[in-house]
């Protein structure tokens, strides 16, 4: 499985102490160009430069790529529906597209991107909680219950100044812990 | 429930989210366009677009988020 990661997704996850879990959930991790540019701190750097001496991969987006991705940021918008996407979300949508990549991103709009957009329809958008939910499923992050389970997503909150809606938290936490009846 | 209200209904949670969780006093006294791109962030929850009225990069414009303690909600 091969994943490309948008700017803000890299951003949170250098300050996860469980990053490393990126390196066994997939066998590539694209790192877009225009990240670098976006990326500045000690941390950050030094977080994108792991990535890349491990299992990732520096994806420079093709001028064709940015003119599908701007089609793509319009048609999002004519939804008029209050979502949007702007142009580092829309690059790694039409990569995935193309590459059958996963998506990682904390973007609502590029969320829904495949449930609003047809020819989108295939691609996955993976946020933080998905993440931590596959490798959780997966065993890569070993979590015993459900309260195990919501005590990682506090850690993450808490490492990342994120907050996962409680809604969303004990769907996965259900998901991955069935309650019998 | 529709998507589209869904959608609506989510942006709408987080947006409350963040404006009840921001330290406003410290986003009050940034200069602009810092004041400007953080009440952005509050509103839209869009990092990019608020670092490029920042200035700032993105990872810059987290920095920035943090101090303010703006959540991004997911």
């Amino acid at each position: 499985m091969i994943a490309i990661a948008d700017t803000c997704f890299l951003i949170t996850w250098s300050k996860y102490s469980k990053a490393n879990i990126l390196h066994s959930l997939f066998d590539i991790v694209y790192v877009p160009e225009p990240v670098l540019v976006e990326t500045k701190s000690p941390e950050t750097r030094s977080f994108v430069s792991r990535i890349l001496l491990r299992n990732g991969r520096l994806y420079t987006p093709t001028p064709e790529t940015y003119r599908e991705a701007e089609e793509l940021i319009i048609s999002v918008d004519r939804l008029g529906i209050g979502v949007h996407i702007e142009m580092p979300e829309a690059l790694c949508l039409v990569f995935a597209k193309k590459r059958l990549a996963v998506v990682l991103s904390e973007n609502l709009g590029a969320y829904a991107v495949p449930h609003l957009i047809d020819n989108f329809s295939e691609v996955k958008v993976w946020r933080s909680i998905e993440v931590i939910y596959e490798a959780a499923r997966r065993e890569v992050l070993k979590v015993y219950d459900e309260k195990s389970f919501i005590e990682e997503i506090k850690i993450f909150e808490r490492e990342t100044g994120h907050l996962i809606r409680r809604k969303e938290v004990v769907k996965y936490a259900e998901k991955l812990f069935p309650r019998r009846t | 429930m529709k998507l589209s209200e869904r959608l609506e209904e989510i942006m709408r949670e987080a947006r409350e989210l963040r404006r009840k969780r921001a330290d406003w006093d410290f986003i009050n006294k940034q200069p602009e366009p810092i004041k400007s791109a953080l009440i952005y962030l509050i509103e839209e929850g869009d990092l990019y677009v608020a670092s490029r009225i920042a200035g700032v990069t993105v990872d810059e414009m987290n920095q920035l988020r943090i101090k303010a303690k703006i959540p991004i909600v997911v």
